[in-house]
């Protein structure tokens, strides 16, 4: 008896061992697709809440501090040796009265974020008011993805202070990447924006003595280049981009010369300034 | 010894698709985890990644997200898929101690988890994706499902078990 119950005994267990084998290996593969289902999860649920904060990518924010020091100290060697760097010089004004702000010449940019002119000209522009001045508060942000050169990486002037005693910096930055209005033009602003200026962004009236309404180098220079990587070139000589920009920026300040009376002299009486401002003069 | 257990001594002990697909996944990662690093270091070395407004390798690379605790997040791959090359051998999966395995899950699932952390950073940090950075994240989630899914085999339960 014993002997007959021995293998159905031994059958049953067989059966109850592989039931269990089984169990436990369904709840196994359980835990295993429960574990890649939370990542899943906790993956897609950090993109949908991403993407439902309306955060735009491309909108403004604030500059890193590398890249600020880096745009506010270009090595003078570098600057010198750069020359005009091939920059298109600045127009002269005619018939306007000069415009001053706190006793000091002014210098009105009106430019967008969206606008890829606007991108590669503030590159030049925020490093020769550094040398004038004391420019705070940059961002950073890339122009139109649906315009020429898409995505200049760019800074914007939107939210910046500039301490100076020789001028008066009064940045302008009317629209967003979206276009969307951001600062509106005082009646005078917008006046010499549409008269002088032509409507056209970038719009950099110095003191209505001269005006730049365009980039004064290839935009196209700054393809696929990112901030940090723009200001880098900055402290690199002979280099394509830092270069450019340079010697764009030599441009911008031997004409703010032109207005401070060649203030101050640490700047404005260098070989290289005095040849563009000269040159200036015989344009102008 | 069971029927159609593997001879633990000259054949591996896991699934056949785990041993192979595991190396080679820590062998891509590899790859891209070294011209990570590399960019990382040289300057002249740019990553081939388009720049755009949510896509760009460089902003991710260089921002102060890309360095923790002195040691470049580009450099952690370099240990993260060698450890699991390791792991992943011949002569890890034919040892009768169930330790490698064990070791497989806990780093995989380390390396999943830093994983998670970084697309936070990439998301709501930096505001940018960078596509090389994706590509390693990527491979560690397929390691991750090939190492779960390798453990909790009917090959590996029958070395084990």
């Amino acid at each position: 008896m014993a002997g007959a119950k021995t293998p159905r005994a031994k059958a049953l267990a067989e059966q109850m061992e592989r039931e269990r084998a089984e169990r436990a290996r369904r709840r196994q593969f359980g835990i295993v697709g429960g574990l890649v289902a939370l990542v899943v999860v906790i993956v897609v649920a950090m993109i949908v809440v991403r993407a439902t904060r309306h955060h735009n990518p491309a909108a403004a924010s604030a500059a890193s501090t590398a890249i600020a020091g880096q745009v506010s100290s270009v090595p003078t060697g570098i600057l010198d040796k750069a020359g005009s760097g091939g920059a298109s010089a600045p127009m002269p004004i005619s018939g306007q009265q000069a415009l001053t702000s706190n006793g000091k010449p002014e210098l009105l940019y009106v430019g967008a974020e969206w606008c890829p002119y606007c991108a590669a000209e503030r590159w030049p522009l925020a490093v020769a008011l550094s040398r004038f001045g004391k420019l705070t508060g940059l961002q950073q942000v890339r122009s139109a993805a649906t315009d020429v050169y898409a995505n200049t990486a760019t800074l914007s002037f939107a939210k910046v202070s500039y301490t100076s005693k020789y001028l008066t910096f009064t940045p302008a930055e009317i629209q967003d990447v979206d276009r969307k209005p951001l600062t509106t033009l005082t009646a005078v602003q917008h006046n010499l924006f549409t008269t002088v200026g032509g409507g056209g962004f970038p719009f950099i009236d110095f003191g209505n003595r001269y005006r730049i309404s365009t980039a004064t180098y290839d935009p196209g220079l700054l393809k696929g280049l990112d901030q940090a990587q723009i200001a880098g070139s900055l402290a690199k000589s002979g280099n394509k981009v830092g270069t450019a920009i340079a010697g764009s920026a030599n441009v911008i300040t031997a004409t703010i010369c032109a207005l401070t009376k060649d203030q101050p002299v640490s700047v404005c009486k260098s070989a290289t300034i005095q040849t563009i401002e000269r040159a200036l003069g015989a344009s102008g | 010894m069971p029927a159609g257990e593997p001879d633990a001594d000259t054949t591996p002990a896991g699934p056949r698709w785990a041993c192979y697909l595991g190396p080679l996944i820590c062998v891509v990662g590899l790859g891209a985890s070294i011209y990570l690093t590399v960019a990382h270091y040289d300057e002249h070395v740019s990553l081939s990644c388009p720049a755009t407004a949510s896509i760009n390798c460089a902003k991710v690379t260089r921002s102060p997200q890309s360095v923790i605790a002195g040691v470049p997040v580009a450099v952690l791959g370099l240990p993260f898929f060698l450890g699991m090359l390791a792991l992943y051998s011949p002569w890890a999966w034919r040892l009768r101690s169930q330790l490698p395995g064990y070791l497989r899950l806990a780093g995989v699932s380390t390396g999943m988890v830093f994983v998670l952390y970084l697309v936070y950073v990439e998301l709501f940090k930096i505001n940018a994706i960078c596509l090389w950075c994706t590509s390693v994240h990527v491979l560690t989630f397929v390691l991750f499902v090939v190492t779960l899914l390798a453990q909790a085999s009917p090959a590996r339960g029958a070395t084990t078990g």
